[in-house]
């Protein structure tokens, strides 16, 4: 028989007070995570419900029509093809310039590394169709500039070089999205701890097996998560087929669902989009289901532990040193200095020539005079808040979803993983239609927020923590949680573990991932161009409204001056991830 | 001239406006007490609907000195014509507020937004006496803003005066092979095959396909001026290349004797515009003689049922040529919309496709 003293019934209040107390941390950080989860689920569901949706002169009906023309028109197995090619070269470029980028500047001692990563963030400052534009002008068939000088060495026309195939257009896209390749693998070698390649040493393993048994096994799931990350962004990708493709009569699946949803003339063929929506979504539960496999396996390549954490970098030799900027020069020049001059040649123009006496005679500021500055402005302001804004909240829930997802044991973990990874694979135009839908028709009674900068923040931060997910995904999967287990010992809340022990050793990639995530919001133009109206106009709309509108010279005035006022605070930015930086993190 | 007389000219210029606006009929002078009411309005579109920044300055000062006004427009670069289009019709079904004031698009635009119901009935020739009544159109809901007469739009360096096509078949002269583009959305081949049947359009545009190197949408004058594409057949008004031509780029239009086809550029006031009299004020202006200049001086599109504009006497050369147009109107595309909706699919998987 027990015997309960006043002593024991107040140890026993204080333990259910305490495991209550944890139980209801846990259930907040759920419910933080379950809210951007349903909303997202609520977004997808709509284009599933369009998909199958009839009108007819009984009314609505049940109807897979959308999906039978879909799968019974040739073109659309063309399309798929086209985009296999596409996507697949341009994650094997991306990855061929971003990760031997990224171990680079992370694991060696190259001097001026900070150059380059402000050269390789500043790229994505870069619309991606005016990149593709200047691209076009580089290596159209005809007008191509490196084309017109192969011509005067091969008058053959097999010597030319046709940037309006599949894998031309993937390798446009591939050195666009080299960057992220490059910031998403970043954090990994960043991370890395160089026992086990101070081990290999021990044992005989010179650098370059050490390297290829040692550092890229270790770097396995940040690179798997940066591949299956790019190639879900070439599925969905758009500016680019759009620029190079569509005129060329070359169409990827983003092209095609464009035509259906943007038609010149005539009504929309919402139903074949959504239906495609839908069978990307299905390629985006395949490609998470691989993702999570790798994340499974995260514990075996966990490199910081509570025990040792000392990043130590690769002593480069002079010979080293020159092929590593031989290597980033070449990428730094034909991904980033090219377009780039491509840009700002063309802004100068009234339209675009190749250089020539003539065209110089022509260089003029017209283009930034007729500018609609007053727009430019407003678009700054709030493309300015919506960088700052979505950013952070990105990065809150994303600590949510991930923390549950990485390390806890909660049923349907992985689901709630595959949900957030939704956004960033179903085209951003089917994400914006569903909740330009939601906002007019069903929430204006009770959030009208239809019109305004905070709808564009909501379904921003939607689509972006895909991107925070899988980035603070690999982070934690990276950090070995006996420390997060010796505080829960110690009897520390989940909140002040997650504070106090996880968050300043995932610092890092929080600073980048917030660096990038404004970059990728500064770019966003999908979702805004369905979105957006006078009172939300964001700076990428204006540059695009000039595109769209035919003056390619004058969106390239626009593009240079976004890119003038970006580049300040990509110095900043990079000034304060490097200082705050934990000690032995700094380069 | 003495100075009593130099001081009464001056009185008298500076007495215009308000003398003429003496002589306004009472609509007009009741439409323009409302707008004043309204002080601003917003207007959504892209380059080639209101022009650059100092053409919607000379629209914005033209039509404050027109009618004493002291407005703000709001020019937003927005997104394409259907897509606006689409907007305004899901904004006025969901009841929210037009994200434009007013609408201007082409024909086939119209279709879902007459549907919709969105758009005012407005009794036009009661305030504007002087627009013609055929350029009233759907009731008073759509207004025609300019003529646009279909042809083809070339690089004028690239092709010689001799080697241009005059004929629809001209344009299937193995020479253009790979060179020449078309439009994503088979602009205007709907309405051709309205004049030479779908059969004949459809194997036209079989033996054509073969010739097109790529695809670029109107008023992408700068991809036939860097000499990516030497031509663009059809394209959407030749009004376009004559603009380029002025702004200095080496471009050149032309229309095609046996396929003479012409739209419009048409005005609309959604019911859910926020400032509908402003909205209407301002379509009446820009068919004013003075709306016509400023819309010539900007963009190149006027209309031919006005008196004296480019559009008017390029219409009154093509009769004088012999040359019978083929007038394709809203009412016309609306009455036909499914007909047409259907060949220009149709015509669009071919020319995509090849």
């Amino acid at each position: 028989m027990s015997v309960f003293t006043s002593q024991t019934r107040d140890l026993n209040f204080e333990m259910w007070r305490a495991k209550s107390y944890r139980v209801s941390q846990r259930s907040i950080l759920i419910i933080i995570a379950l809210i951007p989860a349903a909303a997202i689920v609520g977004l997808l569901i709509i284009p599933i419900w369009v998909s199958v949706r009839a009108e007819t002169d009984a009314g609505v009906a049940f109807s897979v029509g959308a999906y039978r023309a879909l799968l019974s028109d040739p073109f659309s197995y063309r399309t798929l093809f086209n985009t296999a090619i596409f996507s697949a070269v341009a994650t094997l470029t991306a990855l061929s310039f971003g990760v031997p980028s990224a171990w680079i500047v992370e694991r060696t001692t190259l001097p001026r590394k900070g150059l380059v990563f402000t050269l390789m963030t500043s790229g994505l400052l870069i619309p991606g169709f005016l990149s593709a534009m200047g691209w076009v002008f580089l290596l159209h068939p005809r007008i191509g500039l490196v084309n017109a000088a192969l011509g005067l060495v091969v008058a053959a026309d097999w010597a030319r070089i046709n940037i309006a195939t599949p894998a031309g257009m993937g390798l446009v896209q591939g050195l666009g999205l080299a960057p992220l390749a490059f910031i998403m693998t970043a954090a990994t070698f960043r991370s890395a701890n160089p026992e086990l390649e101070e081990a290999a040493a021990v044992h005989g393993i010179g650098g370059a097996r050490s390297l290829f048994h040692v550092t890229l096994p270790l770097a396995l799931p940040g690179i798997l998560a940066a591949a299956i990350y790019v190639l879900t962004i070439g599925l969905a990708a758009f500016e680019v087929p759009a620029v190079i493709g569509l005129s060329n009569r070359v169409f990827t699946f983003s092209t095609y669902l464009y035509s259906q949803v943007h038609p010149q003339e005539g009504a929309p063929r919402y139903d074949l989009a959504a239906a495609f929506g839908v069978f990307v979504m299905i390629l985006s539960a395949i490609l998470s289901w691989l993702y999570f496999r790798v994340l499974r396996e995260g514990h075996r390549f966990a490199v910081v532990t509570g025990r040792s954490y000392r990043p130590r970098q690769v002593e480069l030799t002079r010979g080293g040193v020159r092929m590593a900027w031989g290597f980033l020069g070449f990428y730094l020049v034909i991904g980033q200095l090219l377009p780039l001059l491509t840009l700002v040649w063309s802004s100068l123009l009234r339209y675009f020539q190749l250089p020539s006496a003539a065209a110089f005679a022509n260089l003029s500021l017209v283009n930034y005079r007729g500018l609609p500055w007053p727009y430019l402005i407003d678009g700054l302001k709030n493309t300015a808040f919506l960088m700052a804004s979505v950013s952070t909240v990105v990065l809150a829930l994303s600590l949510a979803i991930s923390w549950i997802v990485v390390r806890s044991k909660a049923r349907g973990r992985f689901l709630l993983d595959a949900i957030a990874f939704l956004p960033h694979a179903v085209p951003g135009i089917i994400f914006a239609l569903s909740a330009a839908y939601v906002a007019l028709f069903i929430l204006r009674d009770y959030v009208p927020i239809y019109g305004t900068v905070f709808l564009l923040l909501s379904v921003y931060v939607l689509e972006r923590t895909s991107f925070g997910t899988r980035m603070l995904n690999n982070a934690i999967a990276q950090i070995h949680p006996e420390l997060e287990e010796a505080g829960q010992v110690m009897g520390i809340s989940l909140f002040r573990r997650i504070g106090t022990i996880l968050a300043p050793l995932l610092i890092p990639a929080c600073i980048n991932g917030w660096l990038w995530i404004a970059l990728l919001t500064y770019r966003e133009l999908t979702i805004a161009s369905l979105l957006v109206t006078p009172d939300n106009v964001t700076l990428p709309m204006v540059i695009w409204g000039l595109w769209q509108s035919g003056s390619f010279t004058r969106a390239a005035a626009a593009a240079a001056m976004g890119l003038a006022f970006m580049l300040p605070f990509v110095f900043l930015y990079w000034y304060f991830s490097r200082r705050f930086a934990p000690e032995g993190l700094k380069t | 001239m003495s100075k009593k007389g130099v001081f009464i000219f001056a009185a008298l210029l500076s007495l215009g406006p308000q003398l003429s606006r003496a002589a306004e009929p009472a609509a007009l002078a009741k439409l323009i007490a409302a707008a004043k009411a309204e002080k601003e309005f917003t207007l959504l579109g892209g380059g080639g609907t209101w022009g650059d920044a100092d053409a919607q300055k000379l629209l914005e000062n033209g039509f404050n000195k027109k009618y004493g006004l002291n407005v703000h427009i709001k020019f937003v670069p927005g997104p394409a014509m259907p897509d606006l289009a689409r907007r305004i019709a899901d904004e006025y079904k969901a009841g929210q507020k037009s994200a434009s004031d007013m609408y201007l698009g082409s024909e086939s635009h119209f279709v879902e937004l007459t549907r919709s119901d969105a758009l005012t009935r407005f009794n036009w020739r009661e305030a504007f006496p002087n627009i013609p009544a055929p350029m009233v159109e759907m009731d008073g809901r759509l207004l025609r803003e300019a003529t646009r007469y279909i042809g083809v739009s070339y690089n004028r360096q690239a092709v010689q005066e001799k080697d241009l096509p005059r004929k629809l078949e001209d344009l299937l002269d193995p020479k253009w092979k790979g060179r020449i583009a078309s439009t994503p959305y088979a602009a205007s081949f709907d309405r051709l095959a309205s004049i030479i049947g779908p059969e004949k359009t459809r194997e036209f545009l079989k033996r054509f396909t073969q010739n097109v190197a790529g695809l670029i949408r109107c008023g992408e004058e700068e991809r036939l001026a860097s000499g990516e594409f030497v031509m663009l057949a059809l394209n959407c008004g030749t009004y376009e290349a004559e603009r380029a031509q002025r702004q200095g780029m080496p471009i050149g239009a032309r229309i095609l004797s046996d396929v003479p086809i012409v739209g419009y550029w048409y005005l609309s006031v959604p019911k859910h515009s926020a400032h509908p009299n402003m909205a209407a004020l301002f379509a009446g202006y820009l068919l004013t003689p003075e709306g016509q200049k400023v819309r010539y001086d900007s963009i190149g599109a006027t209309a031919h049922l006005i008196e004296g504009t480019p559009a008017n006497k390029q219409y009154k050369d093509l009769k004088a040529q012999g040359i019978e147009l083929k007038e394709f109107t809203a009412d016309f595309v609306i009455k036909n919309g499914k007909k047409l909706g259907e060949r220009r699919d149709e015509f669009q998987k071919i020319l995509q496709q090849r």
